[in-house]
């Protein structure tokens, strides 16, 4: 998407293509425009009023604009999104693509971690922070009852120095499944007779995964680093769930931050002004990323 | 016993098994085994805390169940009418990814395959629905389903989730279809077959694995939606069955016991439309067909 | 196989639409009555009589714990015309999206009308629950009280006195913190809400307590916020407690490795862990000059709401005025405190409460003043900033002054 095209795939012209393109766009279009669009249009209408409770607007121009900009904790927030967006892109595409690869290599067992794999994604939110404030807890959690069984000091594990890898590791962990099933899916798309030239030619596991699976899958990766980086920009219920962004905001993220200003404080306008700022971080960074990355269309001969 | 039973034989295989899983075997596997603990486990911790009370829960959060006590079973079905409400998230669930498959696979097809004025618009279009938070759009909505009278129908749940599961799918397929050969394609052209027909007799087979992944996490994503639920369909007898967990707390306590119990039921269904429909994310089928 | 996908969508879509029913009278009801809230049972009970002897009503019952997505639904129906018949919710500050949308009914007509029912109700919560444009928008079941919740056995066996002083307090604190139990379970970082209110109100008493923040910063609030401060400094606290809200702080206090928790009436079955712990409440110690030892936060903050379009529709009125009476009357109230243990809005006396219970209701009754909590009287954006404020003070990472500044500021631009 944004990423997956490139112009070669595209099929011969003809004169009715253009109502072909209109009709089948059109549903998905309609859609969008009710559910998704329209509502954002009325949201950044909503960002030059002060509202409280959603009642009785007054109007402020670019009041909320001016706070978001010397508002201390956007700043952090931002930054810890930030720091959040690049472990996801590392470790949950990452792993996502290596277990995949993996599941895909092996014989025995597939279906087995094709369906554990996929555990953490259904459980909600509330029932695995609070699996996590169980681990994390100071007084009765499970890994200071391990030190203290070893003899160690306890440690707060969650103060200003480590919350935010605290709540990055449940959060990034939850979703790597997630990854691994597009993935997969897109490793169906190489066909098992490249793999056997490759092995007749003597080629090692590594080689084949470098030389075939990943050009072969390129797509899918930007593909997948496009939802994380998205996804990371509207992170929120398990942080909330195991520090709602404290202690001292150190672990705040922009998802959870928007979600206090709008159902906490009950700040509507200004929590439209904050969901406009991560929509607009959101198209730069895939934009720059797209860019980054580049296009690298591979063909096998 | 068969006849031709040999000691050596199955000497031999046994040791061809062993040279087979190579150390590289043995590396991937331990790697598997080791994240595949770090998914197991929870879910066992939920599942065993479903058997406990909150009690239990509180005194040792890690210990086993003495008995396998079903009270919190019975209290949740109590709660709420869980058949009826398992009933309501098919219906609601099923109907958005049918929806769902339907127009993402058209939307596309058209954005893998052509090229078009408005096509870079649509994909930044794309990026931004991608993280329009729930919060923007509910109070719209809302507006918009008390004019058309349809809170507390089905259809309140059906179309916003429609619409927000429609990015992913679009992307998703599109990834997917965009590395069809053109070649099959241009043949069916050439016998005369119009793009619906290419769309339906070429794309949609060939891209199965994407459509069931796209069907997977359509499911999963409106099925677990508290948020729209509690807002769109008030009505207890037309609410899915994830609005248990909500029945579950308040500021009087939580019971923990119960809210594993509520992520237990309410996770079977997702699990078992998982297993089902991973069984499509297979190889084959686009064997040839892929540009390679 | 596209053929039974279609046909299998078109049935789908047909069974969407359905859920439509035609009836004689629908009535709509949302209360907070529900799922883990002990009186579910009897308001569903209440609601089932109900419909045995107006087998003409349809009643759809929409009832819900109130959630942040749930309060977000029920500001919405009332803005935009959808709100149902008869709606609990709360009557302090953050009433003023249901009054001020113009959609709820004044009862004031209704109840004098019906003296019966008008005087199933005691004077004193009838006008806690007023509004204040002077009329009764809501009528009120149960309230509550908060206080400072005791662990008795580990009073006992450290042999520490229930606190009434500062000096007590501190005591407790040391002696606790000595022998490894926390000595007050909260959680300051996420619901420091009930820390808060009894620190300004012991230290600075109910007239600072209740004064709000728009007419100027009181100094008692700042010495009430560092009070928890030097809580804080004393290790009073458990030691993440400013990454935990008030279930992590309650379940501390049920394990027995907390002997204190500052929580409301509605904590009390909770904290005693199915009689694992022998509990009872007090009042929070006076901590400063200015407090009063027996002052407490107590009060009405909900009740039920009646839409102004259900009263003046022909058809609804005579039974939807009748649903309110039959969910608010004497007999109702009695047992719906029974079952939630809150006070009683009516002259009542609940029967078969266990001894907390009990106790909770000795305190309230010898208290010489009550104070509802401080968001009942500052707006939302201001109390939310406070609360969020106060890991902040306790950690000394900004002064009390600062955060109180900051809260006044947003409170001006609400009002």
């Amino acid at each position: 998407m944004l990423l997956t095209f490139s112009l070669e795939v595209e099929t011969i012209k003809f004169k009715n293509d253009n109502k072909v393109i209109f009709f089948f766009l059109l549903p998905a279009l309609l859609f969008w425009s009710i559910f998704l669009f329209y509502p954002i249009i009325r949201s950044l209408y909503k960002t030059f009023f002060f509202t409280v409770h959603n009642i009785n607007p007054e109007f402020i121009g670019f009041g909320n604009y001016i706070k978001l900009l010397t508002d201390p904790v956007v700043w952090l927030a931002t930054k810890n999104t930030f720091i959040f967006m690049i472990a996801a892109v590392i470790f949950q595409v990452g792993l996502g693509v290596l277990l995949a690869i993996f599941v895909d290599l092996i014989r025995y067992g597939k279906n087995f971690f094709r369906t554990t794999f996929f555990f953490p994604i259904v459980l909600s939110a509330a029932s695995l922070g609070l699996l996590f404030r169980l681990l994390y807890n100071y007084d009765a959690g499970l890994l200071n009852s391990i030190l203290e069984a070893l003899n160690f000091e306890p440690v707060l594990w969650l103060d200003a120095a480590k919350a935010l890898a605290m709540v990055m590791i449940p959060t990034i962990w939850q979703y790597v499944g997630f990854y691994f099933v597009i993935i997969l899916t897109a490793l169906t798309k190489i066909p098992n007779s490249l793999y056997e030239v490759a092995k007749i030619e003597g080629a090692s596991t590594f080689q084949r995964i470098t030389k075939i699976t990943l050009p072969l899958i390129f797509q899918d990766i930007r593909v997948c680093i496009v939802l994380a980086i998205t996804g990371t920009l509207k992170v929120f219920d398990m942080v909330w769930v195991i520090t709602a962004g404290g202690p001292f905001d150190s672990s705040q993220v922009l998802g959870t931050y928007m979600y206090s200003t709008v159902f906490q404080r009950r700040l509507f306008g200004y929590g439209s002004t904050i969901a406009i700022f991560i929509i607009i971080l959101g198209v730069i960074v895939t934009t720059l990323t797209n860019k980054f990355i580049g296009n690298r269309d591979v063909t096998i001969d | 016993m068969k006849a031709n039973f040999s000691p050596k034989k199955i000497l031999n295989n046994i040791q061809d098994y062993f040279i087979e899983i190579s150390m590289t075997k043995f590396v991937i596997y331990m790697v598997l085994i080791a994240w595949a603990s770090t998914t197991i486990l929870p879910l066992l911790w939920v599942a065993n805390n479903s058997f406990r009370t909150t009690t239990q829960i509180v005194d040792a959060p890690f210990s086993l169940p003495d008995s396998f006590d079903l009270a919190n079973y019975i209290n949740a079905s109590e709660r709420i009418n869980i058949l009826n409400s398992y009933k309501n998230s098919l219906i609601m669930s099923g109907t958005t990814v049918l929806l769902v498959l339907l127009f993402g696979g058209m939307a596309g097809y058209v954005m893998a395959r052509f090229k078009f004025r408005f096509q870079n618009f649509i994909n930044k279009m794309i990026v931004v629905a991608l993280m329009i938070p729930a919060f923007v759009t509910v109070v719209p909505v809302y507006e918009i389903f008390i004019k058309m009278g349809i809170v507390n129908t089905y259809l309140a749940l059906i179309l916003p989730h429609t619409a927000g599961n429609l990015v992913f799918a679009t992307m998703m397929l599109s990834a997917y279809m965009s590395s069809v050969s053109t070649e099959i394609e241009e043949a069916a052209l050439l016998d005369g077959a119009n793009r619906w027909q290419i769309f339906t007799r070429i794309f949609v087979p060939i891209s199965r694995p994407a459509f069931a992944t796209v069907g997977i996490f359509t499911f999963l994503w409106s099925y677990n939606d508290l948020f729209s639920a509690l807002v769109f369909v008030p009505n207890k007898s037309v609410q899915p069955i994830t609005v248990l967990l909500n029945q579950v707390k308040s500021q009087y306590g939580t019971d923990l016991g119960l809210q594993a119990t509520a992520v237990i039921v309410t996770v079977i269904p997702v699990l078992l439309v998982y297993i089902i429909l991973q069984k499509h994310i297979i190889k084959g089928l686009t064997q040839g067909a892929v540009k390679g | 196989m596209k053929k039974s996908m279609i046909f299998v969508l078109a049935m789908l879509l047909v069974l969407s639409v359905g859920a439509v029913n035609a009836g004689a009278v629908e009535l709509r009801v949302y209360s907070m009555f529900s799922g883990a809230d002990p009186a579910s049972g009897v308001y569903e009970e209440l609601i089932e009589e109900f419909k045995a002897e107006h087998p003409e009503v349809k009643i759809i019952d929409e009832s819900a714990t109130l959630d942040e997505s749930v309060k977000v639904r029920i500001e919405n129906d009332f803005a935009s015309g959808n709100e149902p018949d008869i709606t609990m919710y709360f009557t302090d500050s953050q009433a003023k999206p249901i009054v001020e949308s113009g959609r709820v009914t004044p009862l004031n007509d209704i109840l004098a009308n019906n003296p019966d029912w008008k005087a199933g109700f005691l004077p004193s919560v009838l006008e806690q629950v007023r509004y204040s444009d002077g009329n009764i928008y809501a009528l009120p079941i149960t309230g509550f009280y908060e206080g400072l919740i005791v662990n008795l056995d580990l009073f006992e066996k450290y042999d520490v006195k229930i606190p009434e002083t500062r000096e007590d307090l501190f005591n407790a604190v040391e002696t606790f913190r000595t022998n490894d139990i926390v000595p007050m379970a909260a959680g300051l970082g996420m619901t420091p809400h009930y820390n808060i209110e009894h620190s300004i109100l012991k230290v600075g008493g109910a007239a600072a307590h209740d004064a709000g923040i728009a007419d100027g910063i009181n100094p008692m609030w700042i010495e009430g916020l560092n009070h928890m401060k030097e809580l804080y400094d004393a290790d009073a606290f458990q030691k993440d407690t400013l990454t935990q809200d008030w279930s992590g702080a309650r379940q501390l206090f049920k394990q027995g490795k907390a002997a204190m928790l500052v929580e409301g009436s509605w904590a009390i079955a909770d904290a005693q862990n199915e009689g694992a712990n022998r509990v009872t409440i007090v009042p929070y110690p006076k901590v400063g000059e200015n407090g009063n030892q027996t002052d407490l936060i107590a009060g009405f903050t909900s009740g039920m709401y009646l839409s102004k379009e259900a009263y003046n529709n022909e058809k609804k009125q005579d039974v939807v005025v009748e649903l309110l009476k039959h969910l608010t009357n004497k007999e109702a109230i009695k047992k719906i405190a029974e079952a939630n243990g809150g006070l009683p809005a009516a002259d009542v006396t609940p029967a078969g409460l266990s001894k907390p219970y009990q106790d909770g209701l000795e305190m309230f009754k010898n208290a010489d003043h009550v104070s509802l909590p401080i968001d009942a009287q500052i707006q939302r954006p201001a109390w939310q900033t406070l609360v969020d404020g106060v890991a902040y003070i306790v950690s000394g990472r900004r002064s009390a002054e600062n955060i109180l500044e900051e809260v006044r500021k947003i409170e001006l631009q609400t009002k």
